[in-house]
């Protein structure tokens, strides 16, 4: 059964408190990165942070799963060569 | 409303989940073996443990009057212990005749390690041995895309198993799409923080529909909802998704796949229950 999604003006009544909300706790945890003493320069959970970022920002459809890319370690197509069963004991 | 959570853990949950999961109009659950929280130290230590599942859980469960289901395995993660979990699946099938057992699972992948791979092979041959459904459990987080890949590579090298009694598990949006057309079922799992959200996963019903698609809470004993299950439903309704697409995901797509499993019998009262509203 395929299931037709709100229409769009009735879903941004619906959502836009929650996005509002939503993008307010996230500047505000960012925020609080800013203020913790040291530095989280080099660390690539910020990197991943500010490409998910830009991600949602993108003009098209799919932005939750390359979102959910950005945070995934890639899929290596031949990880079967490198795969060997431990072997049953005799 | 009824439905059926098709993943909860409820060895981890206090008997008055059971009693709210009845009054939110659940009919049955189906308990996968998993990870206890820490490693168990021997092959008794699990069959103490698949006692449970099949014995107490089943009793606990009918004072509500709640049907209790479960699938038995070696989780991913004790998995990593390769000589004790080829002692466990020797001794599986001590139980698979219990009546509330349907199928293996969950097996799957944790840290996408070869230790894994081993036994996650070795209980899908048990599986087809035993010409039982299987339920599987895809890593969490960074490790979800390539350990559900890898499990969907290492599934298509057994050419004799049919992927219409394969439930695949913990689906998010970078994953669903693959296991949907590789022909398995998929769950959507639906957890505070870690993995699907309601909406989310109501936002994947409206772009892939709602053949082969379950929700589940996956209930234990860290941060989750047993009620998560009605959470979905009221978000479903609230985008004005009709009753009939509901039923179809929380009761009848959970009815179709375990339907496949001998053991399966559930009787769905005529009426609507009252908390349907």
């Amino acid at each position: 059964m395929q299931l037709a999604p709100m229409e769009a003006a009735r879903a941004l009544d619906r959502e836009f408190l929650q996005i509002r909300a939503r993008i307010l706790e996230l500047a505000a945890d960012l925020d609080r990165l800013d203020r913790g003493a040291g530095s989280l320069e080099g660390d690539q959970r910020m990197e991943q942070i500010r490409q998910a970022l830009e991600v949602l920002l993108r003009q098209e459809p799919g932005r939750a799963e390359a979102v959910q890319m950005i945070f995934s370690r890639p899929y290596d197509p031949q990880w079967k060569t490198h795969f060997r069963p431990v072997p049953k004991p005799r | 409303m009824f439905y059926i959570d098709p993943h909860i853990h409820m060895v981890s949950r206090i008997t008055d989940d059971y009693e709210t999961l009845a009054r939110m109009g659940c009919l049955a659950v189906s308990e996968p073996a998993f990870w206890a929280g820490f490693d168990r130290g021997s092959v008794e230590g699990f069959r103490d443990y698949f006692r449970h599942l099949t014995q107490v859980e089943p009793r606990r469960a009918a004072q509500f009057g709640v049907k209790h289901f479960t699938w038995l395995c070696i989780n991913a993660k004790e998995a990593e212990n390769v000589p004790l979990a080829r002692e466990v699946i020797a001794m599986i099938p001590e139980f698979l005749q219990q009546p509330n057992v349907l199928g293996i699972g969950e097996i799957g992948l944790n840290k996408n390690t070869p230790n894994e791979c081993t036994v996650f092979l070795e209980q899908v041959e048990l599986a087809l041995q035993y010409d039982l459904p299987i339920l599987i459990h895809t890593p969490h987080l960074e490790d979800k895309y390539m350990g559900t890949r890898m499990i969907l590579d290492m599934l298509a090298d057994f050419s004799q198993l049919d992927p219409n009694r394969v439930l695949v598990d913990h689906v998010e949006e970078h994953t669903v799409r693959e296991v949907l057309d590789r022909g398995y079922w998929a769950g959507m799992t639906l957890y505070p923080v870690t993995k699907c959200t309601p909406k989310r996963a109501v936002d994947i019903l409206e772009m892939y529909g709602t053949e082969r698609l379950l929700v589940n809470s996956a209930g234990d004993w860290g941060p989750s909802k047993p009620t998560a299950v009605p959470d979905f439903i009221m978000e479903m309704r609230s985008r004005g998704h009709s009753y009939e697409a509901i039923q179809e995901v929380v009761l009848e797509n959970p009815m179709r796949f375990f339907s496949q499993s001998p053991h399966f019998q559930l009787e769905v009262p005529t009426q609507p229950s009252s908390a349907s509203a």
